[in-house]
Protein backbone atom coordinates (compact mmCIF):
# COMPACT_ATOMS: atom_id res chain seq x y z
CA UNK A 1 0.00 0.00 0.00
CA UNK A 2 1.07 3.83 -0.61
CA UNK A 3 1.31 6.33 2.06
CA UNK A 4 1.24 9.92 2.24
CA UNK A 5 2.90 11.30 5.37
CA UNK A 6 1.04 15.06 5.82
CA UNK A 7 3.00 16.48 8.88
CA UNK A 8 6.89 15.35 8.91
CA UNK A 9 10.21 17.86 9.10
CA UNK A 10 12.37 16.20 6.77
CA UNK A 11 15.21 19.13 6.90
CA UNK A 12 15.07 17.66 10.57
CA UNK A 13 15.87 13.95 9.55
CA UNK A 14 18.32 11.96 7.62
CA UNK A 15 18.67 9.82 4.62
CA UNK A 16 18.71 6.86 5.90
CA UNK A 17 15.25 7.96 6.87
CA UNK A 18 14.33 8.72 3.68
CA UNK A 19 15.43 4.83 2.03
CA UNK A 20 13.19 3.18 5.17
CA UNK A 21 10.23 5.37 4.58
CA UNK A 22 10.16 4.52 0.57
CA UNK A 23 10.48 0.92 1.54
CA UNK A 24 7.63 1.18 4.01
CA UNK A 25 5.57 2.48 0.98
CA UNK A 26 5.65 6.41 2.00
CA UNK A 27 5.19 8.11 -1.43
CA UNK A 28 4.58 11.80 -0.46
CA UNK A 29 4.83 13.78 2.55
CA UNK A 30 4.42 17.18 3.44
CA UNK A 31 6.43 20.02 5.88
CA UNK A 32 5.61 22.62 7.72
CA UNK A 33 7.12 25.30 8.34
CA UNK A 34 8.20 24.94 12.01
CA UNK A 35 10.42 26.36 14.90
CA UNK A 36 14.29 24.85 15.23
CA UNK A 37 14.03 23.98 18.52
CA UNK A 38 14.90 27.62 19.37
CA UNK A 39 14.10 30.86 18.63
CA UNK A 40 15.35 32.21 15.59
CA UNK A 41 16.68 36.04 15.54
CA UNK A 42 17.07 37.34 12.01
CA UNK A 43 14.15 37.27 9.27
CA UNK A 44 17.08 36.52 6.72
CA UNK A 45 17.25 33.09 8.42
CA UNK A 46 13.25 32.16 7.99
CA UNK A 47 13.61 32.91 4.30
CA UNK A 48 17.14 30.35 3.85
CA UNK A 49 14.63 27.84 5.44
CA UNK A 50 12.29 28.44 3.39
CA UNK A 51 13.82 28.34 0.54
CA UNK A 52 15.50 25.15 1.72
CA UNK A 53 11.66 23.90 1.86
CA UNK A 54 10.38 24.47 -1.29
CA UNK A 55 14.41 23.80 -2.79
CA UNK A 56 16.99 21.63 -2.01
CA UNK A 57 14.80 19.02 0.66
CA UNK A 58 12.14 18.79 -2.20
CA UNK A 59 15.23 17.88 -4.50
CA UNK A 60 16.35 15.44 -2.46
CA UNK A 61 13.67 13.54 -1.51
CA UNK A 62 13.26 13.23 -5.37
CA UNK A 63 16.69 11.50 -4.89
CA UNK A 64 14.24 8.66 -2.86
CA UNK A 65 11.43 8.59 -4.69
CA UNK A 66 9.19 10.49 -2.46
CA UNK A 67 7.21 13.54 -3.61
CA UNK A 68 7.58 16.45 -1.06
CA UNK A 69 5.84 19.52 -0.58
CA UNK A 70 5.30 21.92 2.06
CA UNK A 71 3.76 24.72 3.77
CA UNK A 72 5.00 28.23 4.46
CA UNK A 73 4.00 30.43 7.65
CA UNK A 74 5.56 32.27 10.56
CA UNK A 75 4.90 29.36 13.54
CA UNK A 76 3.26 30.20 16.82
CA UNK A 77 6.27 29.96 19.00
CA UNK A 78 8.05 32.59 16.96
CA UNK A 79 4.75 34.83 16.69
CA UNK A 80 5.90 36.11 20.50
CA UNK A 81 8.35 37.71 18.55
CA UNK A 82 6.16 40.84 17.24
CA UNK A 83 8.92 42.53 15.26
CA UNK A 84 10.13 39.43 13.66
CA UNK A 85 7.03 38.46 12.82
CA UNK A 86 5.90 41.45 11.42
CA UNK A 87 9.15 41.05 9.18
CA UNK A 88 8.50 37.55 8.30
CA UNK A 89 4.80 37.64 7.76
CA UNK A 90 6.01 40.37 4.23
CA UNK A 91 7.33 36.88 2.90
CA UNK A 92 4.86 34.97 2.94
CA UNK A 93 2.87 35.83 0.08
CA UNK A 94 5.96 35.16 -2.85
CA UNK A 95 6.82 31.87 -0.44
CA UNK A 96 3.48 30.85 -0.45
CA UNK A 97 3.02 30.48 -4.63
CA UNK A 98 6.29 28.33 -4.75
CA UNK A 99 5.73 25.15 -6.87
CA UNK A 100 5.32 22.55 -3.35
CA UNK A 101 3.45 24.66 -1.39
CA UNK A 102 0.37 23.06 -0.35
CA UNK A 103 -0.20 24.86 2.52
CA UNK A 104 -0.46 27.90 5.49
CA UNK A 105 1.20 26.11 8.24
CA UNK A 106 1.12 25.17 11.04
CA UNK A 107 -0.10 27.71 12.68
CA UNK A 108 -2.07 28.20 15.42
CA UNK A 109 -1.34 28.89 19.44
CA UNK A 110 0.98 27.83 21.66
CA UNK A 111 0.82 29.74 24.74
CA UNK A 112 -1.97 31.01 23.46
CA UNK A 113 -0.54 34.80 24.07
CA UNK A 114 -2.39 38.34 22.03
CA UNK A 115 0.28 37.71 19.78
CA UNK A 116 0.08 34.33 18.86
CA UNK A 117 -3.71 34.93 18.10
CA UNK A 118 -2.26 38.55 15.99
CA UNK A 119 -0.56 36.50 13.59
CA UNK A 120 -3.03 33.42 13.65
CA UNK A 121 -5.81 35.58 12.87
CA UNK A 122 -3.34 37.53 9.76
CA UNK A 123 -2.18 34.22 8.41
CA UNK A 124 -5.83 32.50 8.41
CA UNK A 125 -6.59 35.74 6.11
CA UNK A 126 -4.06 35.45 4.21
CA UNK A 127 -4.95 31.63 3.53
CA UNK A 128 -8.22 33.06 3.07
CA UNK A 129 -7.60 35.36 -0.22
CA UNK A 130 -4.62 32.84 -1.17
CA UNK A 131 -7.31 30.26 -0.81
CA UNK A 132 -4.99 27.85 -0.06
CA UNK A 133 -5.05 25.08 2.60
CA UNK A 134 -4.31 25.53 6.28
CA UNK A 135 -3.19 23.60 8.87
CA UNK A 136 -3.35 24.32 12.08
CA UNK A 137 -0.90 23.09 15.51
CA UNK A 138 -2.72 23.23 18.62
CA UNK A 139 -0.81 23.39 21.72
CA UNK A 140 0.61 20.48 23.93
CA UNK A 141 -0.78 22.74 26.98
CA UNK A 142 -4.47 23.40 27.69
CA UNK A 143 -5.01 21.15 23.87
CA UNK A 144 -9.21 21.30 24.56
CA UNK A 145 -9.39 25.00 24.86
CA UNK A 146 -6.54 25.62 22.14
CA UNK A 147 -8.69 23.30 19.50
CA UNK A 148 -12.04 25.15 20.85
CA UNK A 149 -10.31 29.23 20.16
CA UNK A 150 -9.09 27.45 16.87
CA UNK A 151 -12.21 26.11 15.95
CA UNK A 152 -13.74 29.93 16.56
CA UNK A 153 -10.69 31.89 14.94
CA UNK A 154 -11.43 30.20 11.90
CA UNK A 155 -15.05 31.02 12.05
CA UNK A 156 -14.60 34.38 12.73
CA UNK A 157 -12.32 34.63 9.78
CA UNK A 158 -14.94 32.87 7.41
CA UNK A 159 -12.29 30.83 5.06
CA UNK A 160 -13.86 27.17 3.85
CA UNK A 161 -13.74 24.79 6.37
CA UNK A 162 -13.30 21.95 3.82
CA UNK A 163 -9.52 24.23 3.54
CA UNK A 164 -8.28 23.78 7.35
CA UNK A 165 -7.07 20.92 9.29
CA UNK A 166 -6.71 21.43 12.86
CA UNK A 167 -4.12 18.92 13.89
CA UNK A 168 -2.13 17.13 16.97
CA UNK A 169 -6.00 15.73 17.87
CA UNK A 170 -6.75 13.35 21.36
CA UNK A 171 -9.50 11.49 22.55
CA UNK A 172 -10.86 15.06 24.03
CA UNK A 173 -10.30 17.17 20.61
CA UNK A 174 -11.71 14.98 17.51
CA UNK A 175 -15.04 15.09 18.59
CA UNK A 176 -15.06 18.87 18.85
CA UNK A 177 -13.50 19.21 15.09
CA UNK A 178 -15.57 16.46 14.14
CA UNK A 179 -19.01 18.77 14.59
CA UNK A 180 -17.61 21.16 12.46
CA UNK A 181 -16.41 20.43 8.15
CA UNK A 182 -12.79 20.99 9.11
CA UNK A 183 -10.13 17.92 9.02
CA UNK A 184 -8.88 15.76 11.93
CA UNK A 185 -5.05 15.46 11.88
CA UNK A 186 -3.50 12.67 14.27
CA UNK A 187 0.18 12.64 15.05
CA UNK A 188 1.72 9.44 16.53
CA UNK A 189 4.51 10.14 18.83
CA UNK A 190 6.13 7.51 21.07
CA UNK A 191 5.75 9.31 24.03
CA UNK A 192 2.93 12.23 23.43
CA UNK A 193 0.31 13.43 21.56
CA UNK A 194 -1.21 10.46 19.91
CA UNK A 195 -0.34 6.39 19.76
CA UNK A 196 -0.87 4.15 17.30
CA UNK A 197 -3.21 1.50 19.97
CA UNK A 198 -5.66 4.72 20.69
CA UNK A 199 -5.55 5.75 16.77
CA UNK A 200 -6.83 2.45 15.90
CA UNK A 201 -9.52 3.05 18.31
CA UNK A 202 -10.87 6.30 17.31
CA UNK A 203 -11.31 5.05 13.86
CA UNK A 204 -13.22 2.32 14.84
CA UNK A 205 -15.17 4.89 16.63
CA UNK A 206 -15.54 7.75 14.52
CA UNK A 207 -14.14 6.20 10.95
CA UNK A 208 -12.81 7.70 8.44
CA UNK A 209 -14.50 10.64 7.23
CA UNK A 210 -12.39 13.67 7.24
CA UNK A 211 -9.21 11.54 9.73
CA UNK A 212 -5.98 12.21 8.20
CA UNK A 213 -3.03 10.72 10.42
CA UNK A 214 0.78 11.92 10.21
CA UNK A 215 4.30 11.21 12.50
CA UNK A 216 5.32 14.99 12.74
CA UNK A 217 8.76 13.14 13.21
CA UNK A 218 11.34 16.14 13.45
CA UNK A 219 14.23 16.58 15.32
CA UNK A 220 13.28 15.23 18.68
CA UNK A 221 12.35 11.77 19.66
CA UNK A 222 9.83 10.46 16.82
CA UNK A 223 9.13 8.06 14.40
CA UNK A 224 8.68 8.78 10.73
CA UNK A 225 7.16 5.19 10.08
CA UNK A 226 4.61 6.06 12.70
CA UNK A 227 2.22 6.57 9.24
CA UNK A 228 2.87 2.69 7.49
CA UNK A 229 3.39 1.30 11.40
CA UNK A 230 -0.46 2.57 12.35
CA UNK A 231 -1.99 1.81 8.90
CA UNK A 232 -0.48 -1.66 9.52
CA UNK A 233 -1.82 -1.80 13.01
CA UNK A 234 -5.30 -0.74 11.37
CA UNK A 235 -5.59 -4.08 9.19
CA UNK A 236 -4.68 -6.48 12.15
CA UNK A 237 -7.05 -5.33 13.80
CA UNK A 238 -9.94 -5.24 11.46
CA UNK A 239 -10.15 -2.01 9.99
CA UNK A 240 -10.76 -2.49 5.91
CA UNK A 241 -8.37 -2.02 3.42
CA UNK A 242 -10.79 0.95 1.82
CA UNK A 243 -10.53 2.81 5.13
CA UNK A 244 -7.33 2.31 5.81
CA UNK A 245 -6.31 3.86 1.73
CA UNK A 246 -9.08 6.64 2.50
CA UNK A 247 -6.95 8.06 5.64
CA UNK A 248 -3.70 7.34 4.78
CA UNK A 249 -3.87 8.48 1.00
CA UNK A 250 -6.51 9.63 -0.42
CA UNK A 251 -7.86 11.79 2.25
CA UNK A 252 -4.44 13.91 2.83
CA UNK A 253 -4.64 14.13 -1.65
CA UNK A 254 -8.40 15.06 -1.19
CA UNK A 255 -7.19 18.13 1.41
CA UNK A 256 -4.40 19.30 0.08
CA UNK A 257 -4.63 18.95 -4.20
CA UNK A 258 -7.40 21.66 -3.52
CA UNK A 259 -4.21 24.27 -3.32
CA UNK A 260 -3.74 23.32 -6.93
CA UNK A 261 -0.14 22.33 -6.43
CA UNK A 262 -0.65 19.20 -7.72
CA UNK A 263 -3.83 16.44 -8.97
CA UNK A 264 -4.57 12.93 -7.25
CA UNK A 265 -3.36 12.13 -10.89
CA UNK A 266 0.13 13.78 -10.46
CA UNK A 267 0.86 11.94 -7.20
CA UNK A 268 0.02 8.38 -8.36
CA UNK A 269 2.41 8.93 -10.66
CA UNK A 270 5.93 7.20 -9.45
CA UNK A 271 8.73 9.51 -9.57
CA UNK A 272 11.51 7.98 -11.59
CA UNK A 273 14.69 8.65 -9.55
CA UNK A 274 18.48 7.68 -10.42
CA UNK A 275 20.91 8.22 -7.70
CA UNK A 276 23.24 7.00 -9.85
CA UNK A 277 23.63 10.64 -11.78
CA UNK A 278 24.51 11.71 -8.11
CA UNK A 279 26.81 9.33 -7.26
CA UNK A 280 29.93 10.70 -7.20
CA UNK A 281 28.60 14.19 -6.84
CA UNK A 282 28.56 15.48 -3.00
CA UNK A 283 25.29 15.55 -2.91
CA UNK A 284 22.96 12.67 -1.54
CA UNK A 285 24.99 9.95 -1.59
CA UNK A 286 28.64 9.34 -0.21
CA UNK A 287 29.47 6.35 -1.98
CA UNK A 288 26.95 3.71 -1.73
CA UNK A 289 25.04 1.63 -4.44
CA UNK A 290 22.56 4.00 -6.14
CA UNK A 291 19.15 3.17 -6.66
CA UNK A 292 17.48 3.53 -10.25
CA UNK A 293 14.14 3.36 -10.71
CA UNK A 294 12.37 4.01 -13.92
CA UNK A 295 8.54 3.95 -15.02
CA UNK A 296 7.82 1.89 -17.70
CA UNK B 1 16.45 38.40 -30.68
CA UNK B 2 14.05 40.91 -28.22
CA UNK B 3 11.40 40.43 -31.40
CA UNK B 4 11.67 36.37 -31.09
CA UNK B 5 11.14 36.77 -26.90
CA UNK B 6 8.06 38.56 -27.73
CA UNK B 7 6.80 35.82 -29.90
CA UNK B 8 7.51 33.47 -27.40
CA UNK B 9 5.01 35.95 -24.93
CA UNK B 10 2.69 36.25 -27.17
CA UNK B 11 2.19 32.12 -28.40
CA UNK B 12 2.38 31.57 -24.61
CA UNK B 13 -0.46 33.97 -23.80
CA UNK B 14 -2.20 32.14 -26.55
CA UNK B 15 -1.86 28.81 -25.45
CA UNK B 16 -2.56 29.38 -21.93
CA UNK B 17 -5.16 32.40 -21.68
CA UNK B 18 -8.49 29.72 -20.94
CA UNK B 19 -6.74 28.79 -17.79
CA UNK B 20 -8.71 29.58 -15.03
CA UNK B 21 -5.16 31.56 -12.97
CA UNK B 22 -3.52 32.15 -16.10
CA UNK B 23 -4.96 35.83 -16.70
CA UNK B 24 -3.87 37.59 -13.62
CA UNK B 25 -0.44 36.36 -14.19
CA UNK B 26 -0.63 37.69 -17.78
CA UNK B 27 -2.05 40.65 -15.70
CA UNK B 28 0.51 41.66 -14.33
CA UNK B 29 3.12 40.99 -16.81
CA UNK B 30 1.37 43.69 -19.06
CA UNK B 31 2.88 45.79 -15.98
CA UNK B 32 6.11 44.49 -15.69
CA UNK B 33 7.71 47.61 -15.87
CA UNK B 34 5.49 48.85 -13.18
CA UNK B 35 6.61 46.51 -10.69
CA UNK B 36 8.76 46.20 -7.68
CA UNK B 37 11.29 43.64 -6.60
CA UNK B 38 8.67 41.82 -4.53
CA UNK B 39 5.90 41.69 -7.05
CA UNK B 40 8.10 40.55 -9.79
CA UNK B 41 9.52 38.12 -7.05
CA UNK B 42 6.20 36.81 -6.36
CA UNK B 43 4.85 37.10 -9.81
CA UNK B 44 8.26 34.63 -10.53
CA UNK B 45 7.21 32.12 -8.18
CA UNK B 46 3.58 31.78 -9.25
CA UNK B 47 4.29 31.65 -12.79
CA UNK B 48 3.74 27.83 -12.56
CA UNK B 49 0.69 27.58 -10.30
CA UNK B 50 -1.35 30.04 -12.29
CA UNK B 51 0.29 28.80 -16.56
CA UNK B 52 0.68 24.94 -15.37
CA UNK B 53 2.25 22.23 -14.78
CA UNK B 54 2.12 20.84 -18.28
CA UNK B 55 3.92 21.60 -21.67
CA UNK B 56 2.08 24.55 -23.71
CA UNK B 57 -0.11 23.20 -26.71
CA UNK B 58 2.07 24.98 -29.03
CA UNK B 59 1.96 24.38 -33.02
CA UNK B 60 4.58 22.68 -34.97
CA UNK B 61 6.08 25.48 -35.93
CA UNK B 62 5.73 27.24 -32.50
CA UNK B 63 7.69 24.11 -31.72
CA UNK B 64 10.39 24.55 -34.03
CA UNK B 65 10.61 28.33 -33.45
CA UNK B 66 10.96 27.45 -29.51
CA UNK B 67 14.10 25.10 -30.24
CA UNK B 68 15.58 26.84 -32.43
CA UNK B 69 15.43 30.36 -30.32
CA UNK B 70 17.13 27.95 -27.25
CA UNK B 71 17.21 24.21 -27.22
CA UNK B 72 16.89 23.34 -23.52
CA UNK B 73 13.80 25.28 -23.32
CA UNK B 74 12.17 22.52 -26.04
CA UNK B 75 10.82 20.28 -23.37
CA UNK B 76 9.86 22.91 -20.66
CA UNK B 77 6.18 23.80 -19.31
CA UNK B 78 3.81 27.04 -19.23
CA UNK B 79 5.74 27.72 -15.82
CA UNK B 80 8.87 27.61 -16.77
CA UNK B 81 8.49 29.14 -19.89
CA UNK B 82 6.77 32.38 -18.39
CA UNK B 83 9.51 32.36 -15.60
CA UNK B 84 12.03 32.70 -18.38
CA UNK B 85 10.13 35.68 -20.02
CA UNK B 86 9.63 37.02 -16.90
CA UNK B 87 13.62 36.98 -16.63
CA UNK B 88 14.65 37.75 -20.21
CA UNK B 89 12.02 41.32 -20.22
CA UNK B 90 12.72 42.34 -16.50
CA UNK B 91 14.16 45.52 -17.11
CA UNK B 92 15.28 46.45 -13.29
CA UNK B 93 18.53 43.87 -13.41
CA UNK B 94 18.01 43.38 -8.90
CA UNK B 95 14.50 41.47 -10.47
CA UNK B 96 16.75 39.11 -12.04
CA UNK B 97 19.41 38.59 -9.52
CA UNK B 98 16.57 38.28 -7.42
CA UNK B 99 15.63 35.33 -9.29
CA UNK B 100 18.98 33.41 -9.45
CA UNK B 101 20.00 34.01 -5.93
CA UNK B 102 16.73 33.10 -4.21
CA UNK B 103 14.44 31.46 -6.30
CA UNK B 104 13.41 28.02 -6.69
CA UNK B 105 15.13 25.53 -8.96
CA UNK B 106 13.08 26.23 -11.60
CA UNK B 107 12.97 29.69 -11.30
CA UNK B 108 17.03 29.81 -11.23
CA UNK B 109 16.87 27.67 -13.94
CA UNK B 110 15.10 29.50 -16.10
CA UNK B 111 17.01 33.04 -15.24
CA UNK B 112 20.27 31.40 -16.15
CA UNK B 113 18.83 30.43 -19.28
CA UNK B 114 17.10 34.01 -19.96
CA UNK B 115 20.38 35.67 -19.38
CA UNK B 116 21.65 34.71 -23.03
CA UNK B 117 19.19 37.07 -24.21
CA UNK B 118 19.62 40.17 -22.36
CA UNK B 119 22.07 42.85 -23.10
CA UNK B 120 22.97 43.52 -19.75
CA UNK B 121 23.69 39.51 -19.56
CA UNK B 122 27.59 39.94 -18.40
CA UNK B 123 26.16 41.82 -14.96
CA UNK B 124 25.32 38.33 -13.32
CA UNK B 125 28.30 36.68 -14.13
CA UNK B 126 29.33 36.43 -10.14
CA UNK B 127 25.82 35.67 -9.29
CA UNK B 128 25.77 32.46 -11.73
CA UNK B 129 29.27 31.28 -11.12
CA UNK B 130 28.20 31.51 -7.16
CA UNK B 131 24.62 29.68 -8.32
CA UNK B 132 26.45 27.07 -9.92
CA UNK B 133 27.97 26.01 -5.96
CA UNK B 134 24.43 24.07 -6.17
CA UNK B 135 24.25 20.33 -5.37
CA UNK B 136 21.09 20.69 -6.86
CA UNK B 137 21.24 19.01 -10.40
CA UNK B 138 18.19 21.29 -12.01
CA UNK B 139 19.85 24.10 -11.22
CA UNK B 140 23.79 22.76 -12.14
CA UNK B 141 21.91 21.43 -15.71
CA UNK B 142 20.60 24.95 -16.48
CA UNK B 143 24.23 26.54 -16.53
CA UNK B 144 26.34 23.70 -17.72
CA UNK B 145 24.19 21.89 -19.95
CA UNK B 146 23.89 23.73 -23.67
CA UNK B 147 24.46 27.28 -22.25
CA UNK B 148 26.70 29.29 -23.90
CA UNK B 149 27.21 31.61 -20.42
CA UNK B 150 29.37 30.02 -18.52
CA UNK B 151 31.85 29.75 -22.05
CA UNK B 152 31.25 33.71 -22.55
CA UNK B 153 31.48 34.75 -19.71
CA UNK B 154 33.62 32.95 -16.72
CA UNK B 155 36.95 33.34 -16.34
CA UNK B 156 38.87 30.45 -16.40
CA UNK B 157 38.93 29.45 -12.67
CA UNK B 158 35.02 29.54 -12.95
CA UNK B 159 34.95 27.67 -16.19
CA UNK B 160 37.02 24.97 -14.52
CA UNK B 161 35.05 24.49 -11.72
CA UNK B 162 31.85 24.34 -13.75
CA UNK B 163 33.76 21.74 -16.18
CA UNK B 164 34.70 19.54 -13.21
CA UNK B 165 32.06 19.78 -11.19
CA UNK B 166 29.54 18.55 -14.03
CA UNK B 167 31.62 15.17 -14.20
CA UNK B 168 31.15 15.41 -10.31
CA UNK B 169 27.35 15.82 -10.63
CA UNK B 170 27.05 13.04 -13.47
CA UNK B 171 26.22 15.88 -15.85
CA UNK B 172 26.48 15.31 -19.46
CA UNK B 173 30.30 16.77 -20.25
CA UNK B 174 29.65 17.11 -23.97
CA UNK B 175 26.95 19.54 -22.88
CA UNK B 176 29.32 21.99 -22.24
CA UNK B 177 29.25 25.15 -24.63
CA UNK B 178 32.63 25.83 -26.02
CA UNK B 179 34.79 23.75 -23.68
CA UNK B 180 36.72 22.99 -26.73
CA UNK B 181 37.72 27.25 -27.38
CA UNK B 182 38.12 27.09 -23.45
CA UNK B 183 40.44 24.39 -22.72
CA UNK B 184 43.84 25.39 -21.23
CA UNK B 185 46.70 23.85 -19.31
CA UNK B 186 44.89 24.25 -16.12
CA UNK B 187 41.73 22.83 -16.65
CA UNK B 188 43.81 20.14 -18.37
CA UNK B 189 45.79 19.97 -14.83
CA UNK B 190 42.37 19.51 -12.83
CA UNK B 191 41.24 16.75 -14.99
CA UNK B 192 44.35 14.78 -14.97
CA UNK B 193 44.28 15.38 -10.76
CA UNK B 194 40.65 14.17 -11.04
CA UNK B 195 41.48 10.78 -13.14
CA UNK B 196 44.23 9.60 -10.65
CA UNK B 197 42.29 10.73 -7.90
CA UNK B 198 39.41 8.15 -9.11
CA UNK B 199 42.10 5.79 -10.43
CA UNK B 200 43.54 5.50 -7.00
CA UNK B 201 39.97 4.80 -5.64
CA UNK B 202 39.25 2.16 -8.28
CA UNK B 203 36.77 4.11 -10.21
CA UNK B 204 36.89 5.70 -13.98
CA UNK B 205 35.39 8.85 -15.28
CA UNK B 206 32.85 8.81 -18.13
CA UNK B 207 33.68 7.53 -21.18
CA UNK B 208 33.47 10.69 -23.00
CA UNK B 209 35.89 12.59 -20.70
CA UNK B 210 38.39 10.14 -21.65
CA UNK B 211 37.69 10.51 -24.51
CA UNK B 212 38.43 14.33 -24.46
CA UNK B 213 41.51 13.50 -22.53
CA UNK B 214 42.78 11.53 -24.84
CA UNK B 215 42.82 13.72 -27.84
CA UNK B 216 44.07 16.77 -25.47
CA UNK B 217 47.36 14.24 -24.51
CA UNK B 218 46.34 14.16 -20.96
CA UNK B 219 46.44 10.34 -20.94
CA UNK B 220 46.85 7.80 -23.38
Amino acid sequence: MKYFDPHIHMTSRTTDDYVEMYKSGIRAVIEPAFWLGQPRTHVGTFEDYYQTLVGWEKFRASQFGIHHFCAICINSKEANNDELAHEVMKLLPKYLEKDNVVAVGEIGYDDMTDLEHKYFKLQLELAKEMEMPVIIHTPHRDKKNGVIASIKLVQEVGIDEDLVIIDHNTEETLPLVLETNMWAGHTIYPRSKMDSDRMVELVKQYGSDKIIVNSSADWGVSNPLAVPFTAELMEKEGISKEEIEKIFWRNPIELYSKSGTFTAEDIEEEIEFDQSVLFEGNSVLRGQKPEVRKNN
Amino acid sequence: MQNKILELARALRRVTENQARASSFWEKFDQLEELDLDEFSTLASGALRRLGRKEPNFSEEEKLQLSSLYAPLSDKNAGFLGRFLLAALASNPECVKEMIIRGSDDEQAAAVMALNFREDAELYKDTVAHVCRTNSTIVHSAVSQGNPYPAKYFDDQEFKQLTIKTIFMGLDFDQIVNLEDRFNGDLGKSLTDFFEERRAAGRWLPDNVLEFMKRKGLIS
